[in-house]
């Protein structure tokens, strides 16, 4: 029985094989000793044995060399597998490495992007923080410019109206006393001045108006 | 009769500081007169001896030694009892232009109304009144006074204020 040689079968069947083959060389092998050890012991020997004995040598023989061609097979195969595998494992590592590339450019790409809508997110915040702290300061520069405005604009009220308010203290200190600079300088002209017929003229005026008045009955 | 002596008395009497001291003059004239007490005359104002020489002899043939002080006493207590007018002017006024004041009273106010004239020029001019205790400004003064508002307009535009 042949048993077809190629790397899968190979590969199953050689766990079965090899355990199988050196089961039968051990038992082979017990034989051979046993009958040594008849031969010892009797030191005598059968034909039958003799027979069986040169059976199973060459059953020994012809496994020993079929576990010698199997196990050349098998190293060949398994040098072919190593070979292969050895292959396998270079394509493998190249795929692999392809594909750590590939995904490494993946995630460099990826990185990349990330780090560009990162970049952008940031520059949007730092844009719209720059954008707000401005509007901020706008609106601050604008209170605080209406708030002195309205604060100088009450002070200069205040001020108008402390003007007006002296100013008006005074007209009517000006009005008070015009008057009565205006009797002292009458009464000083008159007197020096006024001869005497206009003075009874006037003495004679007061009295028709209290007549007119009834001021006397 | 005491009406008689008392208007002829104020005939040419217009103030009330003028009647008492005449009505003393009269009293000390008719006695001295009646009674030939002293020759020395009596020391008195040129117009109160003008007004005494200006009496008439029916003024004189009133009083006599019996009624004499009666008749002067009665007519001291009339001029005590009189209501007069004071004027208060800014000037002292003459005596003849007192005397036509106290007319023009007269003429609008009764033949016996008196006045009195006092000096005040803090009232610039005119005059003011009181009478029964009722004071009334009419002197330039007042009108000053009165018109204060115009004056201060007037000065206003002047000085543009």
């Amino acid at each position: 029985m042949m048993l077809d040689l190629n790397i899968d079968n190979i590969v199953n069947i050689l766990p079965i094989i090899a355990p199988t083959l050196v089961a039968l060389i051990l038992l082979i092998l017990y034989l051979i000793e046993h009958n040594n050890y008849q031969k010892l012991v009797t030191g005598k020997t059968t034909p039958s044995l003799d027979s069986a004995q040169m059976k199973s040598y060459n059953i020994i023989h012809q496994a020993i060399k079929k576990s010698e061609s199997i196990l050349g097979a098998a190293e060949l195969e398994g040098v072919k597998v190593a070979a292969d595998s050895k292959f396998r494992t270079k394509e493998m590592e190249e795929k692999y490495e392809a594909e750590i590339k590939k995904y490494l450019d993946g995630l460099k790409d990826l990185s990349g992007k990330q780090q560009s809508m990162t970049e952008e997110v940031l520059k949007q915040r730092v844009d719209d923080l720059t954008a707000r702290f401005e509007q901020n300061l706008n609106n601050f520069f604008l209170n605080t410019q209406q708030q002195s405005t309205a604060a100088i604009q009450s002070e200069l009220q205040a001020a108008k109206k402390i003007v007006e308010e002296y100013r008006q203290k005074q007209l009517t200190m000006i009005d008070q006393n015009i008057i009565d600079l205006l009797e002292r300088t009458l009464a000083i002209i008159i007197n020096k001045k006024l001869p005497l017929r206009d003075h009874l003229d006037l003495v004679y005026q007061s009295l028709e108006q209290a007549k007119a008045e009834k001021f006397l009955g | 009769m005491e009406d008689k002596i008392s208007t002829q008395f104020l005939a040419n009497t217009f103030t009330y500081t003028d009647a008492l001291r005449r009505s003393s003059l009269l009293k000390q004239y008719l006695i001295n007169r009646l009674f030939t007490i002293s020759t020395i005359p009596l020391e008195m104002y040129e117009k109160d001896a003008a007004w005494i020489t200006g009496l008439t002899p029916e003024f004189h043939s009133f009083f006599n030694q019996q009624n004499v002080y009666k008749l002067l006493e009665g007519l001291e207590q009339k001029i005590k009892q009189m209501e007069y007018v004071t004027l208060y002017v800014a000037f002292e006024i003459p005596y003849h232009e007192v005397i036509r004041i106290g007319r023009f009273l007269r003429e609008n106010y009764g033949p016996n109304f008196l006045m009195e004239l006092k000096l005040d020029p803090n009232i610039i001019g005119g005059c003011t009144l009181v009478k029964n205790g009722v004071y009334k400004d009419f002197s330039v003064r007042q009108k000053i006074q009165d018109n204060k508002a115009k004056i201060l307009e007037v000065f206003k535009e002047r000085l543009n204020l």
